[in-house]
């Protein structure tokens, strides 16, 4: 079986991470973060048990939103 | 955190996979040199990257590094036997120099074996009291990188460990790269608080506060500033934390750099390679070079071991010996005496709780912060670098040169902004930038 190379959500979390960093750095607060619909599935996919159990979607502490104007690859925190 | 294919790729290191294939791109520090005390001594047999080998010495003292099983019909090597010139199959008495060359077939005799074949053997080198090997493709074999304790005299060594894990080897890079947990987890050896010695030879001053003059220095900052940053060879990432110095407000940083694929330096002096015997295990080798060792008596040395590694009991045959069932070798009688984990050892209590996420960690469950980020950051290089391989892209190596000058001493920083030209300024030509650097350049950090 050929191992999947898709590394969607690794590259996100990093991307988001630095970002966040940055912010906090120049003392910019950070209220939620955005992705693109398909990293948001992603995502969620992975935490589905526990958002049946009713938690709220976080990514590095912080609110995830699906946005359809945010392209995979280009996540971003507000 | 990380979709579950994507911890798939990274923790799986076998045969055909794509982290197995760029792990075996760089030389495996596979075994200690006194694995191999003896010419012609006994074979020893070597799990690495989910195969098995064979390593024995030649009566020169030369190291042979095979498959484990013999071409001829596949016995296991590691009950061969060790002549002067060549380790013999007991099997059928074929015997193989350490180039591979089959010296003797008893059992054909014409010579068309010998002349046609050699036996599966890969290139070794033996440098810094270890044994190193590489599995990769001959024609992509890269240099071996000359690492400072190659150089250093043998008195100068503290420490050279090696322990087995049953773990995923991610779970203990992980360990060592995040210097974030440090002053948690370890507490009772490392501690917030720091104070000199009237003869200067405090071992826990040395390693946490060095360049620091004062009486005491605390540290009770565990939520650093972080900031991470690509080298060439892998990532930096700078820690500054608030601290005082005699009571006096200070800004103290450290940089932990990890060299891809499996090197964590927090000192330049430091080196902790976690090398992947398969999927589930890991071996741990660390080697510690400090002067002061030379100075130390067999007393005091062995308390620096025990410190940093643990009771010699917590092993067996060079395995750390408790799994679940002994709670990983935490001692609830020793946390109600005071201690903070109930494991005695730096070592084994990174290791403990590497071993208490099961044998290969589910990162889909995980919720990261931003502290985590080059635990995030390696994940991602070695993802890319994995996938990148997959695409016919090497990754970037270190090259031969003398590498005294990759990591950086723990210090006060009179500029936190200033972390990487304080305390790794031999980090330079390796840096890569990152995207938010170049767009922020006004406001990026000073070197």
């Amino acid at each position: 079986m050929r191992a999947s190379l898709d590394i969607t959500v690794a590259e996100a979390i990093d991307d988001l991470c630095t970002q966040i960093l940055e912010a906090d750095r120049r003392a910019r607060p950070v209220e939620r973060v955005r992705v693109s619909p398909r990293t948001y599935d992603m995502v969620a996919d992975a935490r589905r048990a526990e958002l049946i159990r009713g938690n709220a979607l976080l990514v590095l502490g912080y609110e995830v939103i699906s946005d359809d104007s945010v392209q995979t690859g280009q996540p971003r925190i507000e | 955190m990380l979709t579950k294919l994507e911890n798939e790729l990274l923790t799986r290191v076998g045969p055909g996979t794509p982290m197995g294939e760029l792990v075996r791109r760089f030389w495996i520090p596979a075994l200690s040199s006194t694995d191999l005390p003896d010419p012609a001594g006994d074979p020893v047999r070597v799990r690495l990257v989910g195969e098995n080998f064979v390593a024995w010495r030649d009566g020169h003292g030369r190291v042979g590094f095979f498959d484990e099983y013999c071409m001829h019909r596949g016995a296991s090597l590691a009950v061969a036997k060790c002549h002067d010139d060549g380790l013999v199959c007991l099997y059928h008495g074929w015997k193989f120099a350490t180039d591979g060359t089959i010296l003797e077939t008893p059992n054909y005799k014409r010579s068309t074996v010998r002349d046609k074949l050699r036996a599966p053997v890969f290139p070794v080198q033996e440098a810094g009291g270890l044994i190193w090997v590489y599995l990769g493709p001959l024609d992509k074999q890269p240099p071996l990188p000359h690492w400072r304790f190659f150089d250093t005299p043998e008195d100068d060594i503290l420490h050279h460990y090696s322990g087995r894990f049953d773990c995923n080897f991610m779970q203990l890079l992980e360990g060592t790269i995040d210097i974030s947990h440090a002053q948690i987890l370890h507490q009772d050896h490392l501690g917030r608080t720091n104070i000199k010695r009237a003869n200067g030879s405090n071992f826990q001053s040395r390693s946490l506060t060095r360049g620091v003059d004062a009486e005491e220095f605390v540290c009770a900052d565990d939520a650093p500033s972080v900031e991470v940053e690509d080298l060439t060879f892998g990532a930096h990432a700078g820690f500054v934390h608030e601290a005082t110095a005699d009571g006096r407000p200070v800004k103290y940083g450290r940089v932990s750099t990890w060299v891809m694929p499996f090197l964590t330096m927090n000192a330049p002096t430091t080196f902790v390679f976690n090398v992947p015997n398969d999927d589930q295990t890991t071996t741990f080798r660390s080697i510690v070079i400090d002067p002061a060792a030379r100075t130390m008596d067999a007393e005091a040395r062995a308390l620096a071991n025990e410190k940093l590694y643990g009771p010699e009991s917590y092993y067996e045959n060079g395995r750390y010996r408790f799994g679940e069932a002994e709670a990983w070798g935490q001692d609830r009688t020793r946390m109600r005496e005071g201690s903070f984990t109930g494991v005695h050892g730096v070592i084994p209590e990174d290791s403990f709780v590497a071993l208490s996420m099961g044998p290969v960690l589910d990162r889909s469950h995980e919720h990261l912060v931003p502290a985590d980020a080059l635990v995030i950051r390696v994940r991602r290089r070695l993802l890319q670098a994995a996938r990148d391989l997959q695409a016919g892209v090497e990754p970037q190596m270190l090259g031969p040169g003398d590498l005294g000058h990759i990591g950086g001493w723990p210090q006060l920083l009179p500029d936190p902004n200033r972390w990487r030209s304080e305390i790794v300024p031999g980090h330079e030509p390796y840096r890569r930038g990152n995207t938010l650097a170049a767009e922020g350049a006004e406001e990026a950090s000073t070197w």
